[in-house]
Protein backbone atom coordinates (compact mmCIF):
# COMPACT_ATOMS: atom_id res chain seq x y z
CA UNK A 1 0.00 0.00 0.00
CA UNK A 2 1.34 2.92 -1.42
CA UNK A 3 1.48 6.02 1.53
CA UNK A 4 1.90 9.89 0.61
CA UNK A 5 3.47 12.30 3.26
CA UNK A 6 3.79 15.97 2.68
CA UNK A 7 7.14 17.10 4.04
CA UNK A 8 6.28 20.92 2.95
CA UNK A 9 6.27 23.70 5.37
CA UNK A 10 3.01 26.41 5.13
CA UNK A 11 3.13 29.89 3.58
CA UNK A 12 1.32 31.85 6.02
CA UNK A 13 1.55 35.77 6.75
CA UNK A 14 4.31 36.41 9.15
CA UNK A 15 6.03 33.12 8.45
CA UNK A 16 9.34 33.59 9.71
CA UNK A 17 12.06 33.09 7.31
CA UNK A 18 11.34 36.53 5.26
CA UNK A 19 10.51 38.19 8.62
CA UNK A 20 14.35 37.62 10.08
CA UNK A 21 16.73 37.32 6.89
CA UNK A 22 15.38 40.86 5.16
CA UNK A 23 18.43 41.68 3.51
CA UNK A 24 17.77 38.88 1.21
CA UNK A 25 14.47 37.90 1.31
CA UNK A 26 11.16 39.61 1.27
CA UNK A 27 8.36 38.63 3.93
CA UNK A 28 5.34 37.18 2.95
CA UNK A 29 2.15 39.74 2.61
CA UNK A 30 -1.19 38.52 1.42
CA UNK A 31 -3.75 41.00 0.27
CA UNK A 32 -6.78 40.11 -0.50
CA UNK A 33 -8.75 41.96 -2.66
CA UNK A 34 -12.10 39.92 -3.17
CA UNK A 35 -14.03 39.29 -0.25
CA UNK A 36 -16.14 36.80 1.10
CA UNK A 37 -18.94 39.90 2.70
CA UNK A 38 -18.53 41.98 -0.69
CA UNK A 39 -17.74 39.79 -3.62
CA UNK A 40 -18.79 36.38 -2.44
CA UNK A 41 -15.34 35.23 -3.25
CA UNK A 42 -12.07 35.52 -2.03
CA UNK A 43 -9.34 36.27 -4.80
CA UNK A 44 -5.35 37.17 -2.58
CA UNK A 45 -2.22 38.95 -4.27
CA UNK A 46 0.62 37.03 -2.70
CA UNK A 47 3.99 38.79 -2.10
CA UNK A 48 6.31 35.92 -1.96
CA UNK A 49 9.83 35.59 -1.77
CA UNK A 50 12.02 32.64 -3.22
CA UNK A 51 12.44 30.90 -0.27
CA UNK A 52 9.35 31.39 1.00
CA UNK A 53 8.06 28.31 2.60
CA UNK A 54 10.39 24.96 1.96
CA UNK A 55 12.29 26.38 -0.79
CA UNK A 56 13.76 24.89 -4.01
CA UNK A 57 17.00 26.84 -5.07
CA UNK A 58 19.01 26.50 -7.53
CA UNK A 59 22.88 26.76 -7.61
CA UNK A 60 22.08 29.94 -10.12
CA UNK A 61 19.75 31.27 -7.48
CA UNK A 62 19.19 34.56 -8.65
CA UNK A 63 17.91 34.01 -11.78
CA UNK A 64 16.49 35.58 -14.15
CA UNK A 65 18.39 39.00 -12.70
CA UNK A 66 21.78 38.29 -12.25
CA UNK A 67 23.60 34.74 -13.29
CA UNK A 68 25.75 34.80 -11.25
CA UNK A 69 26.10 31.19 -8.73
CA UNK A 70 26.29 31.17 -5.32
CA UNK A 71 29.43 29.36 -5.60
CA UNK A 72 32.25 29.76 -8.61
CA UNK A 73 31.77 26.37 -11.28
CA UNK A 74 29.11 24.70 -9.65
CA UNK A 75 28.24 21.23 -10.86
CA UNK A 76 24.97 21.34 -12.17
CA UNK A 77 23.31 25.26 -14.09
CA UNK A 78 19.78 24.44 -14.63
CA UNK A 79 17.50 26.77 -13.75
CA UNK A 80 13.85 26.15 -12.50
CA UNK A 81 12.10 25.55 -15.92
CA UNK A 82 14.58 23.79 -17.49
CA UNK A 83 15.38 20.47 -14.94
CA UNK A 84 13.99 17.19 -16.74
CA UNK A 85 11.03 15.51 -14.71
CA UNK A 86 12.74 12.61 -14.30
CA UNK A 87 15.08 14.44 -11.99
CA UNK A 88 11.96 15.63 -10.16
CA UNK A 89 9.76 13.45 -9.62
CA UNK A 90 9.38 9.48 -7.70
CA UNK A 91 13.53 10.12 -6.69
CA UNK A 92 14.59 7.71 -5.68
CA UNK A 93 15.76 9.15 -1.92
CA UNK A 94 17.91 8.22 1.44
CA UNK A 95 17.51 9.18 4.94
CA UNK A 96 20.46 10.28 6.60
CA UNK A 97 19.48 10.39 9.95
CA UNK A 98 21.10 12.91 12.55
CA UNK A 99 19.22 14.05 15.78
CA UNK A 100 19.76 17.43 16.34
CA UNK A 101 18.25 19.12 19.49
CA UNK A 102 17.54 22.85 19.13
CA UNK A 103 20.49 25.30 18.06
CA UNK A 104 22.91 22.50 17.31
CA UNK A 105 25.49 22.49 14.70
CA UNK A 106 25.73 19.25 13.11
CA UNK A 107 29.39 18.32 13.24
CA UNK A 108 32.13 16.04 10.66
CA UNK A 109 31.93 12.96 12.78
CA UNK A 110 28.02 12.86 12.65
CA UNK A 111 27.64 13.52 9.05
CA UNK A 112 30.03 10.64 8.26
CA UNK A 113 28.28 8.30 10.98
CA UNK A 114 25.14 8.91 9.65
CA UNK A 115 26.51 8.64 5.56
CA UNK A 116 28.16 5.19 7.09
CA UNK A 117 24.55 4.06 8.68
CA UNK A 118 22.48 4.87 5.58
CA UNK A 119 21.32 3.05 2.94
CA UNK A 120 23.36 5.14 0.22
CA UNK A 121 23.38 4.21 -2.83
CA UNK A 122 24.30 5.51 -6.43
CA UNK A 123 22.26 8.04 -7.79
CA UNK A 124 20.10 8.37 -4.62
CA UNK A 125 18.90 12.10 -3.56
CA UNK A 126 19.59 13.14 0.10
CA UNK A 127 17.39 13.62 3.19
CA UNK A 128 19.29 14.85 6.00
CA UNK A 129 16.89 14.61 8.79
CA UNK A 130 17.36 15.95 12.35
CA UNK A 131 13.62 15.54 13.44
CA UNK A 132 13.29 19.09 14.78
CA UNK A 133 11.40 20.61 11.88
CA UNK A 134 8.01 19.98 12.11
CA UNK A 135 4.70 22.13 11.27
CA UNK A 136 3.41 22.96 14.77
CA UNK A 137 7.01 24.20 15.65
CA UNK A 138 6.60 26.58 13.03
CA UNK A 139 3.34 27.65 14.11
CA UNK A 140 4.57 27.78 17.10
CA UNK A 141 8.07 29.66 17.28
CA UNK A 142 7.64 32.28 15.01
CA UNK A 143 10.96 34.08 13.91
CA UNK A 144 12.18 32.00 16.78
CA UNK A 145 12.39 29.02 14.98
CA UNK A 146 15.28 30.12 12.91
CA UNK A 147 17.23 31.65 15.61
CA UNK A 148 16.65 27.97 17.36
CA UNK A 149 17.20 25.86 14.56
CA UNK A 150 19.74 22.49 14.39
CA UNK A 151 21.83 23.36 11.40
CA UNK A 152 25.33 22.39 9.48
CA UNK A 153 29.01 23.06 10.78
CA UNK A 154 30.37 24.04 7.56
CA UNK A 155 32.97 20.57 7.29
CA UNK A 156 30.10 18.58 7.60
CA UNK A 157 28.47 20.60 4.87
CA UNK A 158 31.80 20.19 2.97
CA UNK A 159 32.18 16.40 4.08
CA UNK A 160 28.16 15.34 2.73
CA UNK A 161 28.98 17.72 -0.54
CA UNK A 162 31.94 15.36 -1.20
CA UNK A 163 30.23 12.36 -0.78
CA UNK A 164 26.88 13.12 -2.68
CA UNK A 165 29.06 14.55 -5.68
CA UNK A 166 31.18 10.76 -5.68
CA UNK A 167 27.00 8.80 -5.47
CA UNK A 168 25.88 11.45 -8.08
CA UNK A 169 23.36 12.63 -5.91
CA UNK A 170 21.76 16.09 -6.98
CA UNK A 171 18.88 16.90 -4.39
CA UNK A 172 20.01 17.96 -1.17
CA UNK A 173 17.32 18.19 1.30
CA UNK A 174 16.82 18.68 5.45
CA UNK A 175 14.46 19.88 7.93
CA UNK A 176 17.17 22.37 9.31
CA UNK A 177 15.39 25.59 9.48
CA UNK A 178 18.94 26.93 8.02
CA UNK A 179 21.60 24.83 6.16
CA UNK A 180 23.80 27.75 7.89
CA UNK A 181 24.61 28.09 11.46
CA UNK A 182 22.03 31.02 12.53
CA UNK A 183 25.26 32.69 13.63
CA UNK A 184 26.58 32.91 10.07
CA UNK A 185 23.47 33.14 8.28
CA UNK A 186 22.63 35.93 11.05
CA UNK A 187 25.36 37.11 11.55
CA UNK A 188 25.16 40.16 13.01
CA UNK A 189 21.71 40.61 12.64
CA UNK A 190 19.83 37.92 14.63
CA UNK A 191 22.94 35.99 15.62
CA UNK A 192 26.36 36.30 16.51
CA UNK A 193 28.15 38.37 18.17
CA UNK A 194 26.04 41.97 18.29
CA UNK A 195 22.95 40.88 17.21
CA UNK A 196 20.38 44.20 16.64
CA UNK A 197 18.11 44.70 19.60
CA UNK A 198 15.26 44.96 19.27
CA UNK A 199 14.63 43.38 16.17
CA UNK A 200 14.39 45.16 13.41
CA UNK A 201 11.55 45.06 10.81
CA UNK A 202 11.28 43.09 8.03
CA UNK A 203 12.48 44.30 3.88
CA UNK A 204 12.31 47.24 3.24
CA UNK A 205 12.77 48.58 6.46
CA UNK A 206 15.36 51.30 7.34
CA UNK A 207 17.75 49.01 8.93
CA UNK A 208 17.59 46.26 6.54
CA UNK A 209 18.09 48.73 3.85
CA UNK A 210 20.89 49.90 5.41
CA UNK A 211 22.33 46.54 5.79
CA UNK A 212 22.01 46.28 1.76
CA UNK A 213 23.95 49.32 1.80
CA UNK A 214 26.82 47.86 3.81
CA UNK A 215 26.86 44.17 2.53
CA UNK A 216 24.98 44.16 -0.77
CA UNK A 217 21.71 42.17 -0.79
CA UNK A 218 23.26 38.90 -0.94
CA UNK A 219 25.91 38.54 1.62
CA UNK A 220 25.60 37.53 5.17
CA UNK A 221 28.84 38.83 6.18
CA UNK A 222 30.15 36.64 8.01
CA UNK A 223 33.64 35.35 8.49
CA UNK A 224 32.78 32.05 8.51
CA UNK A 225 32.36 29.75 5.36
CA UNK A 226 29.16 29.41 4.16
CA UNK A 227 27.73 25.07 4.59
CA UNK A 228 25.40 25.99 1.74
CA UNK A 229 27.67 27.32 -0.20
CA UNK A 230 29.75 23.91 0.05
CA UNK A 231 26.58 22.19 -0.52
CA UNK A 232 25.37 23.71 -3.74
CA UNK A 233 28.27 23.56 -5.51
CA UNK A 234 27.60 19.70 -6.04
CA UNK A 235 23.89 19.57 -5.68
CA UNK A 236 21.66 20.44 -8.28
CA UNK A 237 19.28 22.00 -5.73
CA UNK A 238 19.49 22.87 -2.14
CA UNK A 239 15.99 22.34 -0.32
CA UNK A 240 15.31 23.14 3.52
CA UNK A 241 12.82 24.01 5.95
CA UNK A 242 11.33 20.47 4.98
CA UNK A 243 9.08 19.49 8.00
CA UNK A 244 7.07 16.31 9.40
CA UNK A 245 10.17 13.86 8.45
CA UNK A 246 9.75 11.60 10.84
CA UNK A 247 6.53 10.23 9.39
CA UNK A 248 8.80 8.59 7.29
CA UNK A 249 8.81 5.05 8.30
CA UNK A 250 11.79 4.14 5.72
CA UNK A 251 15.35 4.13 5.78
CA UNK A 252 14.75 5.04 2.00
CA UNK A 253 11.97 6.66 0.38
CA UNK A 254 10.81 8.04 -3.41
CA UNK A 255 10.60 12.01 -3.25
CA UNK A 256 8.11 14.04 -5.73
CA UNK A 257 9.59 17.44 -5.20
CA UNK A 258 7.78 20.34 -7.27
CA UNK A 259 9.13 24.12 -7.80
CA UNK A 260 6.81 26.58 -9.15
CA UNK A 261 7.43 26.59 -12.78
CA UNK A 262 8.94 30.24 -13.17
CA UNK A 263 10.65 30.28 -16.71
CA UNK A 264 14.61 31.24 -15.76
CA UNK A 265 14.30 31.16 -12.41
CA UNK A 266 16.39 30.25 -9.72
CA UNK A 267 14.23 29.39 -6.54
CA UNK A 268 11.03 28.95 -5.62
CA UNK A 269 8.44 27.67 -2.91
CA UNK A 270 8.29 24.11 -3.59
CA UNK A 271 5.90 20.72 -2.46
CA UNK A 272 7.78 18.11 -0.97
CA UNK A 273 5.77 14.35 -0.99
CA UNK A 274 7.29 11.61 0.09
CA UNK A 275 6.34 8.43 -1.38
CA UNK A 276 6.60 4.89 0.93
CA UNK A 277 5.86 1.97 -1.04
CA UNK B 1 6.97 5.54 -17.39
CA UNK B 2 6.94 9.07 -18.88
CA UNK B 3 6.36 12.39 -17.23
CA UNK B 4 4.40 15.54 -19.10
CA UNK B 5 4.28 18.88 -18.14
CA UNK B 6 1.39 20.46 -18.06
CA UNK B 7 2.14 23.50 -16.38
CA UNK B 8 2.23 27.15 -17.90
CA UNK B 9 5.42 28.64 -16.95
CA UNK B 10 5.23 31.93 -14.39
CA UNK B 11 6.99 34.40 -16.59
CA UNK B 12 7.79 37.61 -15.54
CA UNK B 13 8.10 39.82 -18.94
CA UNK B 14 4.83 38.78 -20.25
CA UNK B 15 1.85 36.19 -18.90
CA UNK B 16 -1.10 35.67 -21.29
CA UNK B 17 -4.00 35.48 -18.37
CA UNK B 18 -3.83 38.71 -16.58
CA UNK B 19 -6.63 40.21 -18.63
CA UNK B 20 -9.46 40.83 -15.79
CA UNK B 21 -9.39 43.13 -13.16
CA UNK B 22 -9.51 39.36 -10.99
CA UNK B 23 -6.70 39.33 -11.93
CA UNK B 24 -3.07 40.14 -10.38
CA UNK B 25 0.24 40.72 -12.77
CA UNK B 26 3.27 38.01 -12.03
CA UNK B 27 5.84 39.93 -10.50
CA UNK B 28 9.45 38.70 -10.45
CA UNK B 29 11.85 41.57 -8.65
CA UNK B 30 16.01 41.14 -7.96
CA UNK B 31 16.94 41.02 -4.32
CA UNK B 32 18.34 44.53 -4.36
CA UNK B 33 14.79 45.70 -5.69
CA UNK B 34 12.38 47.94 -3.46
CA UNK B 35 9.97 45.22 -4.26
CA UNK B 36 11.96 42.07 -4.29
CA UNK B 37 10.63 38.96 -4.37
CA UNK B 38 7.49 37.68 -6.58
CA UNK B 39 3.97 38.72 -6.79
CA UNK B 40 1.49 36.01 -7.25
CA UNK B 41 -2.53 36.23 -7.79
CA UNK B 42 -4.84 33.29 -6.39
CA UNK B 43 -5.02 32.68 -10.70
CA UNK B 44 -1.72 33.16 -11.92
CA UNK B 45 -0.68 30.89 -14.58
CA UNK B 46 -2.04 27.09 -14.38
CA UNK B 47 -4.24 27.91 -10.85
CA UNK B 48 -6.10 25.08 -8.55
CA UNK B 49 -9.21 26.18 -7.27
CA UNK B 50 -11.12 25.36 -4.27
CA UNK B 51 -14.93 25.13 -3.80
CA UNK B 52 -14.12 27.41 -0.67
CA UNK B 53 -13.16 30.25 -2.83
CA UNK B 54 -16.56 30.90 -2.88
CA UNK B 55 -18.61 32.69 0.50
CA UNK B 56 -21.30 29.95 0.10
CA UNK B 57 -18.87 26.98 0.33
CA UNK B 58 -16.07 28.91 2.71
CA UNK B 59 -16.86 26.40 5.53
CA UNK B 60 -14.79 23.33 3.13
CA UNK B 61 -11.74 22.42 3.31
CA UNK B 62 -8.81 24.78 2.30
CA UNK B 63 -5.47 24.62 0.68
CA UNK B 64 -3.34 22.96 3.85
CA UNK B 65 -6.17 21.07 4.43
CA UNK B 66 -6.53 19.04 0.75
CA UNK B 67 -5.64 15.42 1.59
CA UNK B 68 -2.47 14.77 -0.38
CA UNK B 69 -3.53 11.84 -2.20
CA UNK B 70 -6.47 14.21 -3.84
CA UNK B 71 -3.86 15.75 -6.07
CA UNK B 72 -0.93 13.42 -6.07
CA UNK B 73 -0.42 10.42 -8.23
CA UNK B 74 -4.38 10.44 -8.80
CA UNK B 75 -5.42 8.32 -11.00
CA UNK B 76 -6.92 10.29 -14.00
CA UNK B 77 -9.02 10.25 -17.32
CA UNK B 78 -8.81 12.28 -20.10
CA UNK B 79 -11.83 13.18 -21.79
CA UNK B 80 -11.44 14.59 -25.57
CA UNK B 81 -13.34 17.66 -26.24
CA UNK B 82 -11.96 19.66 -29.12
CA UNK B 83 -12.69 23.36 -29.32
CA UNK B 84 -11.50 26.29 -31.06
CA UNK B 85 -10.95 30.17 -30.24
CA UNK B 86 -14.42 31.61 -28.30
CA UNK B 87 -16.51 27.74 -28.90
CA UNK B 88 -18.89 26.83 -26.17
CA UNK B 89 -18.59 22.96 -24.26
CA UNK B 90 -22.21 22.22 -24.29
CA UNK B 91 -24.02 19.54 -22.39
CA UNK B 92 -24.19 17.21 -25.14
CA UNK B 93 -20.18 17.42 -25.60
CA UNK B 94 -19.57 16.30 -22.08
CA UNK B 95 -22.01 13.59 -22.50
CA UNK B 96 -20.80 12.25 -25.46
CA UNK B 97 -17.34 12.38 -24.61
CA UNK B 98 -17.86 11.37 -20.61
CA UNK B 99 -19.89 8.50 -22.10
CA UNK B 100 -16.78 7.64 -24.67
CA UNK B 101 -14.32 7.68 -21.69
CA UNK B 102 -16.22 5.89 -19.36
CA UNK B 103 -13.92 7.00 -16.46
CA UNK B 104 -13.24 4.40 -13.38
CA UNK B 105 -14.65 5.51 -10.08
CA UNK B 106 -13.00 8.41 -8.13
CA UNK B 107 -11.18 9.11 -11.64
CA UNK B 108 -10.04 13.07 -11.39
CA UNK B 109 -11.40 14.01 -14.81
CA UNK B 110 -8.64 15.60 -16.96
CA UNK B 111 -10.94 17.74 -20.24
CA UNK B 112 -8.42 18.26 -23.01
CA UNK B 113 -9.84 20.90 -25.89
CA UNK B 114 -6.99 21.77 -27.72
CA UNK B 115 -7.00 25.47 -26.24
CA UNK B 116 -4.02 24.97 -24.31
CA UNK B 117 -1.69 23.73 -27.15
CA UNK B 118 -1.99 26.81 -29.33
CA UNK B 119 1.28 29.82 -28.76
CA UNK B 120 -0.02 32.01 -26.18
CA UNK B 121 -1.45 35.01 -27.68
CA UNK B 122 -3.46 38.17 -26.78
CA UNK B 123 -6.63 36.17 -27.48
CA UNK B 124 -5.33 33.65 -24.98
CA UNK B 125 -8.04 34.62 -22.08
CA UNK B 126 -10.90 36.18 -23.63
CA UNK B 127 -10.94 34.00 -26.99
CA UNK B 128 -10.86 30.90 -24.56
CA UNK B 129 -13.66 28.09 -24.98
CA UNK B 130 -15.48 27.66 -21.51
CA UNK B 131 -18.34 25.40 -20.16
CA UNK B 132 -21.55 26.70 -20.86
CA UNK B 133 -23.74 26.75 -17.51
CA UNK B 134 -25.85 23.88 -18.24
CA UNK B 135 -22.94 21.78 -19.26
CA UNK B 136 -21.08 22.54 -15.72
CA UNK B 137 -24.15 21.33 -14.10
CA UNK B 138 -24.43 18.27 -16.47
CA UNK B 139 -20.30 17.87 -15.91
CA UNK B 140 -21.26 18.52 -11.53
CA UNK B 141 -23.77 15.85 -11.79
CA UNK B 142 -21.98 13.08 -13.60
CA UNK B 143 -18.55 13.70 -11.60
CA UNK B 144 -20.39 13.35 -8.64
CA UNK B 145 -22.13 9.94 -9.88
CA UNK B 146 -18.52 8.89 -10.05
CA UNK B 147 -17.40 10.22 -6.83
CA UNK B 148 -14.88 12.32 -8.80
CA UNK B 149 -13.80 15.42 -7.23
CA UNK B 150 -10.71 16.99 -9.18
CA UNK B 151 -11.24 18.87 -12.69
CA UNK B 152 -8.58 19.62 -14.28
CA UNK B 153 -9.16 21.96 -17.90
CA UNK B 154 -6.97 23.38 -20.30
CA UNK B 155 -9.25 26.12 -21.07
CA UNK B 156 -8.22 29.72 -19.84
CA UNK B 157 -11.73 29.66 -18.36
CA UNK B 158 -13.98 27.29 -17.00
CA UNK B 159 -17.48 29.00 -17.55
CA UNK B 160 -18.12 32.71 -19.03
CA UNK B 161 -18.43 35.71 -17.27
CA UNK B 162 -20.28 37.67 -19.43
CA UNK B 163 -23.40 38.97 -17.75
CA UNK B 164 -21.40 41.74 -16.42
CA UNK B 165 -17.40 41.13 -16.00
CA UNK B 166 -15.98 40.79 -19.45
CA UNK B 167 -18.82 43.20 -20.55
CA UNK B 168 -18.18 46.14 -18.63
CA UNK B 169 -14.58 45.56 -18.32
CA UNK B 170 -13.90 45.33 -22.20
CA UNK B 171 -16.24 48.41 -23.16
CA UNK B 172 -13.87 50.48 -21.63
CA UNK B 173 -10.72 51.16 -24.73
CA UNK B 174 -8.08 50.47 -23.91
CA UNK B 175 -8.93 48.01 -21.52
CA UNK B 176 -7.08 48.98 -18.69
CA UNK B 177 -4.32 46.97 -16.87
CA UNK B 178 -4.97 44.41 -14.02
CA UNK B 179 -4.16 45.72 -10.69
CA UNK B 180 -4.84 49.53 -12.08
CA UNK B 181 -6.68 52.16 -10.98
CA UNK B 182 -9.62 51.25 -12.88
CA UNK B 183 -9.43 47.59 -11.84
CA UNK B 184 -9.70 48.56 -7.93
CA UNK B 185 -12.36 50.96 -8.83
CA UNK B 186 -14.07 47.90 -10.39
CA UNK B 187 -14.18 45.64 -8.03
CA UNK B 188 -15.55 48.12 -5.45
CA UNK B 189 -18.47 48.67 -7.56
CA UNK B 190 -18.59 44.58 -8.14
CA UNK B 191 -20.58 42.44 -5.69
CA UNK B 192 -21.35 39.25 -4.72
CA UNK B 193 -24.77 39.58 -6.70
CA UNK B 194 -22.34 40.06 -10.00
CA UNK B 195 -20.26 37.84 -9.58
CA UNK B 196 -22.87 34.86 -8.35
CA UNK B 197 -24.01 35.22 -12.21
CA UNK B 198 -20.84 35.68 -13.75
CA UNK B 199 -19.46 32.55 -11.86
CA UNK B 200 -22.12 30.48 -12.02
CA UNK B 201 -20.97 27.71 -14.02
CA UNK B 202 -17.67 27.37 -11.52
CA UNK B 203 -20.36 27.60 -8.59
CA UNK B 204 -22.30 24.74 -9.57
CA UNK B 205 -18.64 22.90 -9.95
CA UNK B 206 -18.10 23.99 -6.35
CA UNK B 207 -21.45 22.87 -4.95
CA UNK B 208 -20.65 19.61 -5.96
CA UNK B 209 -17.57 19.39 -3.72
CA UNK B 210 -15.27 19.52 -7.42
CA UNK B 211 -11.79 21.38 -6.84
CA UNK B 212 -11.19 22.81 -10.48
CA UNK B 213 -7.37 23.39 -11.91
CA UNK B 214 -7.46 25.56 -15.17
CA UNK B 215 -5.15 26.93 -18.00
CA UNK B 216 -3.26 23.10 -18.19
CA UNK B 217 -1.39 23.36 -21.28
CA UNK B 218 0.27 21.27 -24.04
CA UNK B 219 -2.24 18.26 -23.20
CA UNK B 220 -2.04 16.97 -26.47
CA UNK B 221 1.31 15.31 -25.62
CA UNK B 222 -0.50 12.94 -23.81
CA UNK B 223 -0.81 9.92 -25.97
CA UNK B 224 -2.98 7.64 -23.04
CA UNK B 225 -6.68 8.29 -21.69
CA UNK B 226 -5.91 6.86 -18.54
CA UNK B 227 -3.11 8.66 -16.83
CA UNK B 228 -1.69 9.74 -13.09
CA UNK B 229 -2.04 13.26 -12.05
CA UNK B 230 0.14 15.40 -9.83
CA UNK B 231 -1.55 19.19 -9.13
CA UNK B 232 1.00 20.82 -6.66
CA UNK B 233 -0.22 23.91 -5.52
CA UNK B 234 1.08 26.29 -3.15
CA UNK B 235 0.33 25.49 0.28
CA UNK B 236 -0.96 28.54 1.85
CA UNK B 237 -3.01 28.39 5.53
CA UNK B 238 -6.53 28.64 4.43
CA UNK B 239 -5.56 29.30 1.26
CA UNK B 240 -8.21 29.02 -1.34
CA UNK B 241 -6.56 29.19 -4.89
CA UNK B 242 -3.05 29.10 -5.89
CA UNK B 243 -0.62 29.14 -9.00
CA UNK B 244 0.33 25.27 -9.37
CA UNK B 245 2.40 22.45 -11.12
CA UNK B 246 0.70 20.21 -12.89
CA UNK B 247 2.61 16.79 -14.19
CA UNK B 248 1.20 14.05 -15.70
CA UNK B 249 2.71 10.14 -15.68
CA UNK B 250 2.00 7.65 -18.52
CA UNK B 251 2.77 4.37 -17.59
Amino acid sequence: MMKLIDLTMPIWEGAGYGEILPFTNSPVRLHEYMYYDKHGMRMTRMKLDGETGSPFMVPHQRNPFDPTPLQPDPKFSWLLDEIPLEKLILRDTVILDIRAPEGHEITPDEMETAIERGDYKNGDEVLLRTGWGTRKRAYELGIDYYKRTPSIHFDAAALLAKKMDEMGSGLFMTDCGLVNPPSVQGNNWFRGETPLVPHPKPWPSAEARERVIDLGAHRHGSPHPSSYGALIKKAMAGCKCLVDCDEIKQNRVKMIVLPLLIKKGGASPCRFIAVEE
Amino acid sequence: MKFLELTMPLNHQWMPDDVLPTSVKFFLGPKNHQEKGMVIGSDSGTCLTLPSVFEAFRKTARLDEVPVDKLVLRPTTVVSIAKSEGEEINKADVQKAFDAARPANGDAILIATGWGDKPYRESYLLGSPHLSLEAAQYLAKRMNENQSDLLLVDTALVGWPDKHLIPEWCSMLPIPAAESAEARMYLHLYDGEKAKKDFAAEMELARAGIITVRKLVHCGQIKKDKIKIIVSPLKVVRGVASTCRVVALED
